[in-house]
């Protein structure tokens, strides 16, 4: 294990060789004084690196930083050694050393010859390049179609043409062998390079008779052969150039990746203003400003309120207190140059591997950030700098095609906004492909073609980010496997940040990371729970909300995986703080129906990634900023807490993570759908449009839009008084006009109206209203009985106002001659139906209705009761609800249809649900008939008509053999 | 244990504590400090032997329950009066809860008996294991009998079970 003082020189040599690094990519494009300013700078980093290896006795570090200082002494001396080659022999050699610093204590024992041969060759002296001609050209290249004639290979084992899956290469290289003697460099390594590119197929060597033994030939030997690789025409010829320069022509130099000045070394500021003080420092600092916090606050307890003195002696304390508190949290701070210095060697070898032309540029490296957050963020934004030149960034061929100039720029920026810093990762490349999206999301069956069509632009783009969701053609060794873009979704969110992705096809993509500054502070809610205190992050909080029996709006009900609160529409699973903890899940209701404590209860809606969920805690204290403190290595295993922290009375709280509540709890979560729309079968939420409209009188009324036919436009001279009413002629036909309470007010003859036509009305009547206000969709559950009112549905409170529901069939009933309709139900009065229904307010409605008309009536509020009533009674017929918990009604009716006993049963789908859609999907589970919220007179002709029509049960035991 | 080269005339100090009426001891190089009891927070989900946490100067520790460690039973609330904080050379930031910590005792190598190592076959339930992990002696001083403990082993004791589910 190192010591203490030979750590300080391993976090020292860590610093100069991510200088070095830096440098050497500097290096690359720099000349004159520049270049020989920077490499005296490694020149002096690696002379450093060596005398503290000496030092501690540690030889192979020592040996290897020698060699390197070798190198850069010679490539002082002469500026013809600074190529490609010299680089990328001393970005090995740099890597090779950190890799030793990285196992110092077995470094001595490490093989280190191979890169210390690299180092030699690169002093082995090598002429001018302005005296020898370059020691391999490449004369031609051109994809073919087909293989020579004159190929030795045979034709019948390659697939050739413009149909085959990987294309040929036909290339004829020179190579001046003399050269080669100087250089150092063998025909057979450049036969190497270039085998690394594909597979030689044919080839043959044209060579001028010469006596190789005497010496080597004048002219040079050409090399033609043909290769098949997996490269695109650009990135082959790119390769195949940088093996064998094409003579004349510049070399694709790799773009040099610019950093803002602020952040030239991994210190991220001069020398001489810094000192290097270890983490564990900073957080002992950390603790004792959190101690003397609260001694001030002690402090304050003993001093009366009447002692002026001491009074402004505590006052005083209390802001150097604070004073010091932020100070020393400003040393977490660093800059985000920090991480983003790594990214210039990465995207340059990216660029290399890739064959592309490729620029990093990086503003505001000098944004600070806390370490902790920027530690986490490395895994992160190397998955997305990896991602963007893999897939984002097109080829140099690609872009030409698309009139984009060659060199693809990657941008990484850091900023400030408000209490966040953002980090974005934008690039000019190709875009992303909504419809590959679509097609990829429906192949994997992540989503079906209703949801992607309702999804909106940035909802579609998130989508790259769910688990093994990737559109990428091929997977590469560089990205496309579709397993980072969920991990760096998962990382950012544990970081309390989000992930915005932004793209326009053709022309490039960004991703913002939007991040807290800091994770050492964070605001919370303090809770008890089995007599403790626990703190929940502010960030998890949705709401708090006080469940009490009397409060209908929100309801603790029991499923058999557990409680489930019911809260406006939606449903949540409840889980008890105090019992989570202790038994590490949530008990079912069978377990613990009997020693639940009663309701009211506090409950926190907190959110978990994409979960969400209700927390019952026993008590809430107050809202505090804390300091977190990690937990115990050995606590780390409880994923239920997140960390710890010290209270204002010096005491221990523990932090909760509601993550890893909500995985101990082994619960199973609704999606997150959309509060508007219902689309799970796990989601109860119904809704129906209504038409708002103003009565003549005045009043508001909002009429089910289901209900409607038509709306005419009028104007009132057109109403005729006639016998004691009021009618108009419409579309030929006389129309009685009608209002609710028998009394019509027929507005000013100057004055424009409405008459509303009923859908389903057997007499010709109309509604006069002086306004159409508009349409709102109302949610049923908010919908609450009038006493007293049998002319209306309900009332619900509207903009701000209770409205009436219109009940059109009482009103057309109540104002005028009676429709014509059998007057009682004939052969089904007397029938018994069974009505299934979650919201009680329909139950109540539908359950009316039919007992006024003779029915015999039985009520359920769920599937399962349903059915067990089914087991023990007999009905005609069972009116179901769609949309309901634990059991929704397709569900229902394909179960009754599996019963031999029920199996003739007829059933009516009763829903809010309309449209040929839904009626299909509901005698596809086994309904008979499909009736839409609530149309009174339809829904009582079709359950007469369902009753009558049924077989009679007694024939069909008979055939069945029940 | 001492690092130096133990002989029979090596002598070495342990600071001694009671566990109800028997004695155990841990070298005193390996205690940071003794510490008045402090109010714990308890971790629940965390193994019996953890009692919880507790705050001295603003650094957080983890309180281990001896008992559960050594006699297989928990002690109770009232019977915790002292801390023993040990260094982090011994383990992470945690302490040993005790009724009353003792003196300190010079004992002498020729003073400890080492068990030797179990040759039979006798299935010792996982508590009785734990203990004979952690006891790696017995002194005879002139009127007392103390138990010998290896505190390296006192927090990976304590989280044994979590290791091996």
């Amino acid at each position: 294990m190192a010591v203490p003082q030979q750590n300080e020189f391993l976090a020292e040599a860590r610093d100069h060789l991510t200088d070095v690094c830096d440098q050497l990519l500097r290096l690359e494009r720099a000349s004159g004084d520049s270049a020989r300013g920077r490499i005296e700078q490694m020149l002096r980093a690696v002379h450093s690196i060596k005398g503290g290896a000496g030092f501690f006795g540690l030889r192979t570090v020592e040996q290897l930083a020698h060699r390197m200082e070798n190198v850069f002494e010679a490539a002082l001396e002469s500026a013809a050694s600074r190529d490609s080659r010299l680089i990328d022999v001393l970005l090995a050699a740099t890597d090779r050393l950190a890799a030793l610093l990285d196992d110092i204590d077995n470094s001595n024992a490490a093989e280190i010859s191979g890169v210390l041969a690299r180092l030699d060759e690169l002093l082995t002296p090598r002429p001018s390049e302005v005296q020898s001609a370059p020691s391999a050209e490449l004369v031609s290249m051109e994809p073919v179609s087909a293989l020579p004639a004159s190929a030795s290979a045979e034709p019948s084992k390659f697939a050739v043409g413009p149909a085959a899956a990987v294309p040929y290469y036909q290339f004829e290289i020179a190579l001046e062998l003399g050269a080669y003697q100087a250089s150092g460099v063998t025909p057979r390594e450049l036969v190497e390079r270039v085998t690394q590119l594909g597979e030689v197929v044919a080839g043959s060597i044209d060579s001028p008779e010469v006596d190789l033994a005497v010496s080597p030939p004048e002219h040079p030997v050409i090399w033609r052969a043909t290769i098949k690789s997996p490269l695109d025409a650009g990135a082959f010829q790119t390769q195949l150039a940088t093996i064998a320069p094409v003579p004349g022509a510049p070399q694709a130099a790799p773009a040099e990746p610019t950093l803002a000045d602020a952040a030239t070394t991994s210190a991220g500021r001069p020398a001489s203003g810094s000192i290097r003080i270890s983490v564990e420092l900073v957080d002992q600092l950390m603790n004792l400003a959190g101690e003397l916090v609260l001694v001030r606050n002690q402090s304050r307890r003993f001093t009366a309120a009447d002692q002026p003195l001491p009074g402004q002696v505590i006052q005083r304390l209390d802001a150097v207190t604070s004073e010091f508190q932020e100070t020393v949290l400003q040393t977490r701070m660093q800059p985000v140059g920090n991480l983003f210095n790594k990214f210039p060697r990465l995207v340059r070898d990216l660029s290399r591997q890739l064959g592309k032309q490729i620029e990093l540029r990086i503003e505001g490296a000098e944004i600070e950030l806390d370490k902790t957050i920027l530690d986490a963020l490395s895994d992160p934004l190397t998955h997305l700098v990896r991602n963007a030149c893999d897939h984002g960034l097109e080829s140099t061929a690609e872009r030409e095609r698309g009139g984009k100039p060659p060199l693809g720029i990657l941008q990484l920026t850091a900023s400030h906004l408000g209490d966040q810093i953002w980090i974005t990762i934008q690039d000019n490349g190709r875009g992303i492909d909504r419809e590959r999206i679509r097609r990829k999301a429906l192949e994997q069956r992540l989503r079906t073609p209703d949801e992607l069509a309702r999804l909106d632009d940035r909802d579609l783009l998130a989508l790259i980010l769910l688990p093994g969701f990737s559109t990428a053609a091929q997977v590469t060794d560089v990205s496309g496997r579709g397993v980072g873009m969920d991990v760096v979704k998962t990382n950012v969110a544990r970081l309390g940040g989000g992930i915005d992705i932004d793209s326009r096809l053709g022309a490039g993509t960004t991703f913002t990371l939007r991040l807290p500054l800091t994770l050492a502070i964070i605001p919370t809610l303090l809770v008890t729970a089995a007599g403790e205190r626990f703190a929940i992050p502010q960030k998890d909080l949705e709401e708090l909300v006080f469940v009490d029996p009397e409060q209908p709006l929100v309801r603790v009900e029991r499923t058999p995986e557990g409680e489930v609160i019911r809260l406006r529409g939606r449903l949540l699973p409840l889980m008890r703080l105090s019992q989570v903890l202790q038994s590490g899940d949530c008990p079912s209701k069978r377990q613990n129906a009997v020693d639940q404590p009663a309701l009211p209860l506090f409950c926190a809606v907190v959110r978990a990634g994409s979960r969400r969920y209700g927390l019952v805690v026993d008590s809430i204290l107050t809202s505090e900023e804390i300091v977190v403190k990690p937990l115990h290595s050995c606590l780390r295993r409880l994923t239920t807490y997140s960390g710890a922290t010290v209270l204002g009375d010096g005491r221990v709280a523990l932090i909760l993570n509601t993550e890893g509540i909500a995985s101990v709890s082994r619960r199973r979560f609704h999606g997150e759908a959309d509060a508007n729309t219902a689309q799970s079968s796990g989601e109860t939420i119904e809704r129906q449009m209504v038409l708002l409209v103003r009565q003549t009188s005045g009043e508001p009324l909002a009429i089910p839009l289901a209900l409607v036919r038509r709306l005419v436009m009028i104007t009132c001279d057109q109403i005729e008084s006639l016998s004691g009413g009021y009618y108009l002629t419409i579309d030929d036909v006389p129309t009685r006009l009608i209002a609710p309470r028998g009394e019509i007010d027929i507005p000013t003859r100057a004055q424009p109206a409405f008459v509303v036509l009923p859908r389903n009305s057997a007499t010709d009547v109309g509604f006069l209203v002086s306004e159409i206000v508009g349409t709102k969709e109302i949610a049923l559950d908010d919908m609450q009985a009038l006493p007293g009112d049998a002319l209306v549905l309900g009332a619900a409170v509207i903009d701000g106002q209770i409205t009436p529901v219109a009940d059109l069939g009482r009103w057309v009933r109540h104002a005028g001659p009676m429709p014509t309709m059998p007057t009682s139900h004939g052969a089904a009065a007397g029938s018994r139906v069974l009505v299934v229904d979650d919201t009680q307010f329909f139950r109540d409605v539908v359950a009316r209705h039919l007992v006024e008309h003779g029915y015999h009536v039985s009520t359920a509020e769920q599937g399962e009761d349903a059915l067990a009533l089914l087991a023990r009674e007999e009905f005609d017929l069972v009116v179901s609800d769609l949309e309901m918990p634990v059991m929704d009604g397709w569900t229902l009716a394909t179960a009754i249809r599996q019963e031999s006993r029920t199996r003739e049963l007829p059933l009516l789908a009763l829903s809010t649900l309309a449209g040929e859609e839904a009626v299909a999907k509901s005698l596809s589970h086994g309904f008979d008939a499909h009736e839409v919220k609530l149309d009174r007179d339809s829904l009582l002709q079709t359950i007469q008509r369902l009753i009558v029509s049924r077989p009679v049960r007694s024939a069909a035991k008979e055939c069945s053999g029940a | 244990m001492p690092k130096t080269t133990p002989t029979e005339s090596t002598v070495d100090l342990y600071c001694s504590f009671w566990l109800g009426d028997l004695c155990f001891a841990v070298p005193s190089t390996a205690v940071r400090e003794v510490h008045a009891a402090a109010p714990l927070t308890p971790v629940p989900g965390a193994p019996s032997a953890v009692r919880g946490y507790v705050n001295l100067r603003g650094q957080l520790f983890l309180v281990l329950d001896p008992s559960e460690l050594l006699l297989g039973a928990p002690s109770s609330a009232g019977q915790i009066a002292e801390l023993i904080v040990f260094r982090p050379e011994v383990g992470e930031a945690f302490a040993i809860s005790v009724g009353q910590v003792g003196e300190m005792l010079p004992i002498a190598q020729a003073q400890i008996h080492v068990p030797k190592a179990r040759t039979d076959d006798v299935d010792l339930s996982v508590a009785a294991q734990r203990s004979e992990c952690l006891i790696v002696g017995h002194a005879t001083l002139d009127s007392l009998l103390v138990t010998l403990v290896e505190p390296q082993r006192l927090l990976p004791a304590a989280f044994a079970d979590t290791a091996r589910d």
